[in-house]
């Protein structure tokens, strides 16, 4: 993959769509002077490369020194190993501590992209992940009866959320409720268990 | 059994989420029992504790306990079973004996209390002769006395020493000839050890600023 119109044709997203939501991205993330240019007829142009996987450093519970290697694999529309397609759910920081109830800012996501985008202009390398981000149900409150949030598909249609990949924490475990809910797992670890319960 | 502990919660909740008329209060107290079950065994893999995640486990045990009643239908044993098996094979036998001629309203009217009373039966006798009284129910008790007296559990556990019979013996009896294996298995697994040990010795002795002779450590 070359730039951004390719990664479009692979994924099946309109060109409109990617642009806006890497000057979305760009705004809200980075500094004025390291910003992505917002031109239609350059940011098309700059130059993507397509990742499968991400490797995320999880430090285990009450270590100091000991982490744990989460690999999320996105393979977007292609097979994974000779089965369907395969894309992780991952947990993000999405917001303060103060925020989502009882996920304390995190939220669960599907890894829909993985790309490196590369600025020639200011020799700068982003790593990006385009993530369909869910929302919590009840402001993040946990159900009387088991205790676990729930989660749904955000109402605004938004396909996915352009994400810096330092902001990924790890996978997210959720289990399908119903139709576009999830239940959050804060059973699948000791640290999620510890920081959700 | 710890990974089925990871989603069982998760899916016991999708499972019971729309219950029937009858089944609502047991959706209710079974995943409640299950939280605090799992919370408590989430808690026993702490690697270290401090009172109030001890007293934690204790809330989280008293909470089960109080709740468990809920699965004491799936904790009958085999001599209720039977009982209560005969029990229903003789009051179906006194059913079948008191024929009278009634009306076929009354005659399936009768035949409605016939059948319930039949399934009640097992309700009753069943609570009264179920129990969780077994040790490995009991010994969960214990757990905040042990962490107290000697520390965290996991340093406890099994899976160690069945780790180790895999890599000590299996692994060792698949490289080795099969003459005087015990000999072999003991002398290669020391060696093995000791090498290691030695390499982690150099590696900190190193970290600490020592000179770290790459080509001691490059093995």
């Amino acid at each position: 993959m070359s730039d951004v119109l390719d990664f479009c044709k692979v994924f099946g997203i309109s060109l409109d769509r990617i642009c806006w939501e890497l000057i979305r991205y760009s705004r809200h993330n980075l500094p004025t002077e390291r910003r992505l240019t917002e031109e239609l007829a350059i940011l098309p142009l700059l130059a993507v490369e397509l990742l499968t996987q991400l490797e995320i450093l999880v430090l285990v519970f009450q270590e100091t020194d000991v982490y744990d290697i989460h690999r999320a694999r996105c393979t977007g529309t292609h097979g994974f190993r000779n089965q369907e397609s395969r894309n992780d759910w991952l947990w993000v920081q999405a917001g303060s501590e103060a925020m989502y109830g009882a996920l304390r800012g995190g939220l669960p996501g599907k890894l829909v992209a993985l790309f490196k985008i590369s600025d020639c202009r200011q020799d700068t390398v982003r790593r990006l992940a385009g993530v369909q981000m869910l929302r919590p149900v009840n402001s993040g409150r946990p159900s009387d009866i088991h205790s676990l949030v729930t989660v749904q598909l955000r109402d605004d249609a938004r396909e996915f959320t352009l994400v810096d990949i330092g902001t990924i924490l790890g996978m997210g475990y959720v289990i399908p409720e119903g139709d576009r809910r999830w239940l959050v797992n804060s059973l699948s670890d000791l640290r999620t268990f510890n920081e959700l319960s | 059994m710890r990974n089925l502990g990871r989603c069982l919660l998760g899916v016991l909740a999708v499972a019971l989420r729309q219950p029937d008329r009858q089944q609502v209060i047991p959706s209710k107290h079974a995943p409640d029992c299950v939280r605090a079950l799992v919370d408590f065994t989430m808690m026993a893999q702490y690697r270290s504790h401090t009172p109030e995640t001890i007293a934690y486990r204790e809330e989280y045990l008293d909470w089960f306990h109080r709740m468990k009643d809920i699965f004491l239908e799936f904790r009958v044993p085999k001599r209720t079973r039977a009982k209560v098996d005969k029990e229903q094979k003789e009051l179906q036998y006194q059913q079948a004996q008191s024929k009278m001629r009634v009306a076929p309203s009354k005659w399936r009217r009768r035949l409605q209390d016939n059948r319930d009373e039949k399934n009640e039966l097992p309700m009753h006798m069943i609570p009264r002769e179920s129990h969780f009284n077994f040790h490995k129910m009991h010994l969960l008790s214990h757990f905040s006395d042990h962490i107290r007296q000697f520390g965290n559990i996991p340093i406890y556990s099994t899976e160690f020493g069945e780790l180790a019979y895999t890599e000590q013996i299996k692994d060792g009896c698949r490289r080795f000839n099969m003459n005087d294996v015990e000999r072999q298995l003991i002398h290669s697994y020391g060696r093995q050890h000791a090498i290691r040990l030695r390499l982690l010795n150099l590696s900190s002795f190193s970290r600490r600023g020592g000179n770290r002779g790459d080509d001691v450590l490059g093995y």
